[in-house]
């Protein structure tokens, strides 16, 4: 007797959440470094470093990811995981 | 329903979330401000009291400025002049924060000064103002002297006073001569390099010297304004370019109309000649003025016309076009034209660009930096915050 090993799927919409949330530890990782203090980088109002410049760089980065990005993640994962569910549903209720 | 049973791809989940949330996103950041209320702009206080700090006992040696002097010595002075105006509409505007604020005024005022009279005019002015002999002769630059007019005639407005009397006096007379001796009725900012910019802020300082003193420059302001129209506007947007040679021969450095000049001036012109002013604003916002998904921003240049980023304008960005100058200035036009919906969309901008950092000062009150802004940034965002009494005290009456 072989026992079949039916694989589970992985909901499509899981890979969503944790791209969503990279930003945000990003964003917190960064600002814990000090790196909002470098931000002024791109006014030019005070010369930096290249490893300042980089940290400032990297949480004006990981701060438009999480604004313009993550919710729209977010939304998307609510999208498909309604989509699972409907899709799932017998069609008797049609 | 068929619709939703179907396994549409993850993509579509994607760009239909992007189309919910990219529209309304500017609305988490959107402050409830408009220029011109009774209502105090809540930024304003916080503001003052972080530029106060900055701009403290010590000024010249700031930690904050020196560096900042290092890239660029002109917006060492701008900041102070934008503080100075901001801080004198402030003291108009708030019952009891007179006495603080013309204290922080006259602290710095003595000195950039002080400045001024040990290096010379040179301590505000880029390097370059060595590459070639100033035309007129002594050297002066109106950039220096129509500022400086500006920030002590504001001083005077607020609270007229014997110790500044005579340096504004003497600086309006200087304008004056220097105004009337060049071919279209304006000065150099650096050697045979006129920026309407400062040409338009010394003729507001003019204007202050009308108020304060009794003094007449009718006859100056009319001719002046018809150079500005006749030889100095872009025959493609109207708008009056940015830098010409003494002659009225546009410069390279500013050939046509930018934002980070045109806003500044239409707010100057404003106690000059209000109908212009308000058309300048209105062409300025046609071909500059844009907005993104209710984010509100300053082009650099109008139309296609594409040029390399300069000192003035700072990093331009790609497609957009816009600039932090252009975009900063802008916000001081719409709060001066009292225009809402865009001021708003600017503010909009601001919240979500500029990283705003709250805190508070020694004393326990709320402080205020944008950290993208700034030493020269922040002072114009105040100045745009408060800006509106002063210059009631200045527009032309009606003949």
């Amino acid at each position: 007797m072989t026992t079949a090993i039916k694989k589970k799927p992985l909901r499509s919409w899981r890979w969503l959440l944790p791209c969503a949330a990279l930003p945000l530890a990003g964003f917190l990782l960064l600002g814990l470094l000090g790196a909002a203090d470098q931000v002024a980088l791109l006014t030019g109002t005070r010369p930096q470093s290249g490893s300042e410049m980089l940290l400032g760089l990297g949480y004006i980065l990981s701060y438009f990811m999480l604004t313009l990005l993550s919710p729209v993640l977010v939304i998307a994962a609510a999208l498909v995981a309604i989509r699972d569910r409907f899709a799932a549903a017998p069609a008797t209720d049609l | 329903m068929a619709l939703v049973r179907r396994r549409w791809p993850e993509w579509v989940a994607l760009a239909v979330a992007a189309a919910i949330w990219w529209p309304v996103m500017h609305l988490c950041w959107r402050p409830d401000v408009s220029p011109g209320g009774e209502e105090l702009d809540p930024i304003a206080l916080p503001m003052a009291r972080s530029l106060e700090e900055m701009w403290g006992t010590n000024s010249s040696g700031h930690t904050e400025i020196e560096p900042m002097r290092r890239i660029n010595p002109e917006w060492d002075f701008m900041g102070r002049t934008f503080f100075i105006l901001g801080e004198a509409n402030l003291a108009l505007r708030v019952p009891g924060r007179e006495g603080r604020c013309l204290q922080s005024i006259d602290r710095l005022l003595a000195d950039t000064l002080a400045m001024e009279q040990q290096h010379g005019m040179e301590h505000f002015l880029m390097d370059y103002h060595r590459a070639r002999p100033w035309v007129e002769q002594p050297p002066a630059s109106i950039f220096v002297d129509g500022e400086i007019a500006l920030c002590l005639g504001a001083r005077r407005l607020v609270s007229d006073d014997d110790r500044w009397r005579k340096a504004f006096r003497s600086r309006v007379g200087r304008i004056v001569e220097r105004m009337n001796r060049g071919p279209v009725l304006c000065a150099e900012s650096y050697p045979d390099e006129c920026w309407m910019f400062c040409n338009t802020a010394a003729m507001a300082a003019l204007r202050m010297a009308e108020v304060l003193d009794g003094e007449d420059h009718g006859a100056l302001r009319a001719a002046w304004l018809r150079q500005l129209k006749n030889h100095l506007v872009d025959p493609g947007s109207g708008l009056l370019i940015s830098a010409f040679q003494l002659d009225g021969t546009p410069h390279p450095a500013g050939p046509g109309p930018e934002g980070s000049t045109i806003w500044f001036a239409a707010h100057m012109l404003q106690v000059i000649d209000p109908g212009f002013a308000r058309e300048q604003y209105d062409l300025a916002k046609r071909h500059l003025g844009r907005s993104l998904l209710g984010f509100g921003y300053s082009r650099e240049w109008p139309g296609l016309a594409l040029a390399g980023m300069d000192v003035d304008s700072g990093p331009v960005l790609p497609v957009l076009g816009t600039s932090a100058s252009a975009s900063g200035l802008a916000l001081l036009g719409a709060a001066a034209f009292e225009d809402h919906s865009y001021y708003r969309q600017l503010r909009t901008s601001l919240e979500i660009g500029a990283f705003p950092r709250p805190g508070v000062n020694d004393a326990g009150d709320e402080s205020l930096r944008y950290l993208m802004a700034g030493a020269i940034g922040d002072p114009v965002i105040f100045y745009s915050a408060v800006a509106g009494p002063l210059w009631d005290r200045l527009r032309p009456t009606a003949p």
